[in-house]
């Protein structure tokens, strides 16, 4: 194999090696970009939809006290609790799609059925509307647990960050260990070049260059000891040749 | 010293490892890329642009000095180590970089101490690769590139040398070329029968190959958390104890018994020790544990006293029993047993039979010499007369054997462990035994050893392997000029 091509090889490994200890860190580094995002949007979405949650269940609520003291649907109370309904299901139904953390929003359903059944039970019973037994005992609790879960799922996600923090702290040498790897490969690949092309190239051009200024100035004889057979070998020849023939057209 | 032809040899050693790495990658596509997939695939092409790159440049080499040959040696030794843990470092779990460098140097020193708590959540390629570490440590890397390197004549003497005991060299009687025939030949065919009868046996053949690797090498990886007694079948532990014992035999030695030859096991001195000494032992160890109610039966007592000191002696360390539960006379046979070891010319560590024939043959010589001053007498080992050279090295390496024994004990109790531990730890690294007594027992791992600890026996497993001197003549600065 020729010097151009020994050489050629020797860069195209070390890039090819390079090439990888950069995918893998561009790769890496995407994943654990993608990680963290995931994180912070799960967390913005989850407090957004627990405060919209929160406003139409005190929308409801209102409307459920308003019912209470007045008696019966005055100033359209109904409606509003209707209203409030209506869009804490869509809230509740648009966090289920793009959010997730099932766990905390089973919470949320259980809990909005088990207030929704004691509402609409109480409302189907029209002389109880004003118990204040019923507000206390039955009302109260339903409203409370659903306002938890509710509170537990904005939390949730601020919960889970100390977490996932702590094992991206623990992780985070692995994620970036086949960069390590590959570039302390890349590393011992460029000293082996430097120390090959100093060996086989550089080092016998200049004991070359040497010898033959030697010769052209004291008439040394010339002669180069050159490990392997390539073109450095063929030109320590030729230079032998030419001298030789230079001294015998001399003669 | 050509540094340029050592990193020739070393990039072939890398070439051969990036060769089993590849087999792995096979096998994690063969299971549905099981986790192992990318570990080992990155880890393959690295090693082979690092193992192909000295040959791009390097040409061809014969004539290697002795200082080269301990180069390429020490060198590979160091290298297969280091490439050794990348697919255990890419694919995470329970490895950091302490405990990868302390699996790969445990693996390629056929040590098999272990740093993993649940061996078993590993992919199915990586215990592959893991096992694969003691096979190519058995008989060692560089004999491996003896044979697939097409360069033949003295550069092979040399290496052979730094490899084997000089001990083990004698008794082979074979030319250089031919000992490395018949070494890999019965590697592996020991390899083979085991992997065969293991299956027979009642394994399967991924537990079967991965044991037999490790039981071919005296290695003592397992694909279980609880090795070999996780099978609990008398058949499994026949067949593994027989080939533990096999493999603790001069190699040599087992070749020329099944080719008919003259000096073959039932005529050498040293096979006549080891087997009498093994003897004595399960026999002295099984009463010890029958009568003292260890276990039940005479019988049991007898299959895990035989099983468990096979497996101490040949520096094994597979283990079908939780020995910290033996007697105190039953740990000391055992742990006299891991300083001991088996013959030169296996692949067993520590200090072998054939040094301690010498050491009580110089023994007894002492004394006749008091009653005798002025006569000159001879020392034989199979009816070989041993040179003074020999017999002064044997002397010196068992007092250089026992001082890093002390010295190991000394730093792992500095590190906070109890003295069974640092003492039996510290024989268990020297001889690459793989496991020891306390929190090193046959039931235990070394997760939780400290890290000096865990880098203190990885040293001390690699002086072991290469006979000790091979890898401190590597920090004689003079050795280098």
């Amino acid at each position: 194999m020729g010097i151009r091509k020994r050489i050629f090889i020797g860069f195209i490994s070390l890039a090819m090696v390079l090439f990888f200890a950069g995918a893998i860190a561009m790769s890496e580094l995407g994943r654990l970009r993608g990680t963290v995002h995931n994180i912070v949007e799960t967390s913005t979405r989850s407090t957004e939809y627990a405060k919209l949650m929160l406003n139409a269940l005190q929308e409801q609520n209102s409307a459920i006290l308003r019912m209470m003291f007045s008696g019966g649907d005055m100033d359209g109370s109904s409606q509003q609790y209707l209203k409030g309904v209506e869009d804490f299901n869509s809230v509740l139904l648009e966090a289920t799609e793009t959010v997730g953390n099932r766990v905390e929003l089973d919470a949320i359903y259980s809990a909005n059925d088990a207030f929704r059944k004691v509402i609409e039970e109480h409302i189907a019973s029209v002389n109880e509307n004003n118990d204040p037994q019923w507000f206390l005992n039955m009302y109260m609790k339903a409203y409370y647990d659903l306002d938890t879960a509710i509170k537990d799922y904005m939390t949730a996600p601020q919960n889970s960050i100390a977490v996932r923090t702590v094992l991206l702290e623990e992780n985070v040498y692995r994620t970036i260990t086949p960069s390590i790897l590959t570039l302390l490969v890349a590393f011992l690949i460029v000293l082996m070049f430097y120390y090959f092309l100093d060996l086989y190239f550089l080092r016998p051009v200049l004991k070359i260059n040497k010898e033959v200024r030697s010769h052209l100035d004291f008439g040394t004889k010339f002669n180069v000891k050159i490990e392997g057979s390539g073109e450095i070998s063929n030109l320590r020849d030729n230079i032998q040749q030419l001298i030789e023939r230079v001294n015998t057209k001399k003669g | 010293m050509r540094l340029n032809v050592i990193l020739r040899y070393m990039g072939m050693m890398l070439l051969l490892e990036a060769i089993f790495m590849l087999i792995a990658v096979a096998i994690s596509i063969f299971n549905g890329m099981d986790g192992g997939y990318a570990p080992l695939l990155l880890s393959f092409l690295l090693t082979a642009i690092l193992g192909a790159f000295p040959l791009l440049f390097v040409e061809k080499t014969d004539g290697i000095n002795s200082k080269e040959s301990f180069g390429i040696v020490i060198g590979a030794w160091l290298i297969s180590c280091v490439v050794g843990m990348f697919p255990y470092l890419l694919w995470g779990g329970e490895f950091d970089f302490t405990n990868a460098w302390f699996e790969s140097v445990s693996g390629f020193t056929t040590t098999g101490a272990t740093i993993l708590n649940n061996v078993e959540a590993m992919p199915r390629s990586l215990l592959f690769w893991r096992s694969t570490t003691h096979w190519l440590g058995g008989v060692g890397v560089v004999m491996f590139a003896l044979v697939v390197l097409p360069v033949m004549g003295k550069s092979k003497l040399n290496i052979t040398n730094v490899e084997l005991s000089s001990i083990a060299k004698d008794n082979y009687q074979y030319s250089t070329k031919k000992i490395v025939h018949i070494c890999l030949s019965v590697y592996l065919g020991l390899t083979l029968l085991t992997t065969l009868l293991l299956k027979l046996a009642g394994m399967g053949w991924f537990d079967a190959v991965n044991h037999a690797f490790s039981i071919s090498s005296t290695g003592g990886f397992s694909t279980k958390n609880m090795s070999i007694g996780a099978f609990d079948n008398v058949w499994i532990e026949v067949v593994a104890g027989f080939f533990m014992l096999i493999s603790g035999l001069h190699f040599g030695l087992i070749f020329a018994t099944l080719a008919g030859k003259s000096n073959n096991i039932f005529r050498s001195e040293v096979c006549r020790y080891y087997f009498t000494c093994m003897a004595v032992s399960i026999l002295l160890v099984t009463l010890n544990l029958y009568r003292n109610g260890v276990y039940e039966t005479f019988g049991e007592s007898l299959r895990y006293s035989s099983f468990q000191l096979i497996s101490y002696a040949t520096t094994t360390g597979v283990a079908t029993t939780d020995t910290n539960l033996w007697m105190p006379f039953s740990m000391l046979i055992a742990i006299m047993l891991s300083i001991q070891c088996a013959c030169s010319g296996s692949t067993s560590g520590g200090l072998k039979c054939d040094r301690m024939i010498l050491v009580g043959k110089i023994i007894k010589t002492r004394l006749q010499q008091q009653q005798h001053p002025s006569a000159v007498f001879r020392i034989k080992v199979n009816g070989v007369v041993q040179d003074y050279s020999v017999l002064q090295a044997t002397q010196i390496f068992i007092i250089l054997y026992l001082i890093l024994i002390f010295v190991g004990a000394l730093i792992n109790a500095a590190c906070g462990m109890d003295l069974l531990s640092s003492v039996s730890f510290a024989i268990s690294s020297v001889g690459n035994v793989g496991i020891g007594f306390g929190d090193v027992g046959s039931m235990e791992n070394c997760a939780n050893l400290p890290v000096m600890v865990k880098y203190t026996s990885t040293l001390l497993m690699l002086l072991g392997r290469l006979e000790i001197f091979g890898l401190i003549q590597l920090f004689l600065i003079k050795w280098w000029v």
